[in-house]
């Protein structure tokens, strides 16, 4: 029997759903098997101490649906979407027929003439003013489109002279930055040569001084 | 209506009788709000989920074709609105393993015996239950707490039955490691 098997048996044995027989074969194994037993024993006490205690909480608030309530106000409320309705299409109706009547008596007049659609209260107006022609709208379309291709030029020109002189300003900036970090480097490199240049030339001093001292040795034992 | 089983309630409430499902809601109500306040620990939450899960009820009951398995049905949505709530609430509703005993066992005014003396073993038990897996801890839930068979809770969950044993014998044991932890077994869990 594998360990899984075992545990499942376990189980069924503590929540009671086992027959007799299969009751009296798990006692069997536990009583063979001491870890088994340990273990049997731990969950049972563990299953002891789940039974002393219950879950409840707070009291409920009693939860229903109330039918005559719920109709009523249903009712109620296709009632008034019914009659809301119909409102509308009152309304709609009301204002309607109010137009016309407003249009007969004042004499509006609306009508088409050569020049186009007029409407006028009272007599039919003269017209005032003349359309423009065909040639005239292409001719300003024209001249629209010329001023917009000469503004957007100046722009880009514009634009580009604004970009060419900042380009100009910070190429500036990035070699006077540059020129002053070489002078820098070179008075470093200067200052290096000539401290060792001092170096070398008191060296060469100590040097020879030392080689004086060995000559005088040698020459007076 | 008080002799009628489920079973019957549910076939009147497929048939529009509101009646019908109060009596049911009346039945289950407090069934549902403890599976829930196992799941989540506080009332608030339990409350929501039951109301949930009644609304739920009384929307799908038409859909149910087996009104004998009723209690499968009415558990199952409970259980899917509890995982839903967890999901929601970015699994701030459930304490991680171990925190919560941690936490009990470093508070300055933590005595065992005087817990257990006043009658708070629920509430240690409670905060273990949230420790658990979701999976572990509903098995829990429904075997320790309603009283279900494993048969019935594998229905619920829709697992295999041994699955449904394993989950059991796991959270069991961890269970068991958390209150042997709290130091109360000394005097409740003596099998001896």
């Amino acid at each position: 029997m594998t360990e899984q098997e075992k545990h499942n048996r376990m189980m069924d044995y503590l929540y009671d759903e086992m027959s007799d027989t299969e009751k009296r074969e798990f006692e069997e194994l536990v009583e063979a098997d001491p870890k088994l037993k340990k273990e049997f024993e731990e969950l049972q006490a563990t299953r002891k101490v789940m039974g002393t205690v219950s879950l409840d909480s707070d009291e409920l608030k009693p939860f229903s649906l109330r039918p005559d309530r719920n109709t009523a106000s249903e009712n109620t409320f296709k009632g008034s979407a019914k009659l809301y309705r119909l409102m509308k299409v009152g309304m709609a109706a009301a204002i309607l027929l109010a137009g016309m009547m407003a249009l007969a008596l004042s004499g509006v007049q609306f009508g088409k003439t050569s020049d186009g659609f007029y409407l006028a209260i009272g007599n039919q107006p003269e017209p005032v003013q003349q359309g423009i022609s065909e040639e005239e709208v292409m001719n300003l379309l024209t001249r629209i489109q010329q001023e917009n291709t000469l503004v957007m030029a100046a722009l880009a020109e514009q634009t580009q002279q604004q970009q060419t002189a900042q380009l100009e300003e910070a190429l500036n900036l990035l070699t006077a930055y540059y020129d002053q970090r070489r002078q820098q480097d070179l008075l470093l490199i200067a200052e290096g040569l000539t401290q060792l240049e001092e170096d070398t030339y008191y060296r060469f001093l100590q040097t020879d001084e030392t080689l004086g001292d060995i000559i005088y040795a040698l020459s007076n034992p | 209506m008080e002799e009628m089983d489920d079973a019957s309630l549910v076939k009147r409430v497929q048939l529009g009788d509101i009646m019908a499902f109060n009596e049911l809601a009346n039945r289950w109500q407090s069934k549902i709000h403890r599976f829930s306040y196992g799941f989540f620990g506080n009332s608030d939450d339990a409350g929501e989920i039951t109301q949930k899960t009644l609304i739920r009820v009384y929307k799908k009951a038409g859909e149910l074709e087996e009104p004998g398995k009723f209690s499968s049905w009415i558990y199952r949505i409970a259980n899917n609105l509890c995982l839903d709530e967890l999901k929601r609430a970015g699994r701030r509703k459930s304490s991680p393993l171990g925190s919560w005993s941690e936490q009990i066992a470093e508070s300055e005014n933590y005595i065992p015996s005087r817990q257990l003396e006043s009658k708070e073993l629920g509430v240690i038990i409670q905060n273990a239950l949230l420790t658990l897996p979701d999976d572990q801890r509903v098995v829990i839930i429904l075997k320790e707490f309603e009283g279900m068979k494993f048969r019935e809770i594998a229905e619920i969950l829709d697992e295999p039955e041994n699955t449904i044993k394993s989950r059991m014998y796991y959270g069991l044991r961890s269970l068991r490691k958390i209150l042997t932890k709290q130091n109360i077994q000394p005097e409740y869990l003596n099998y001896d």
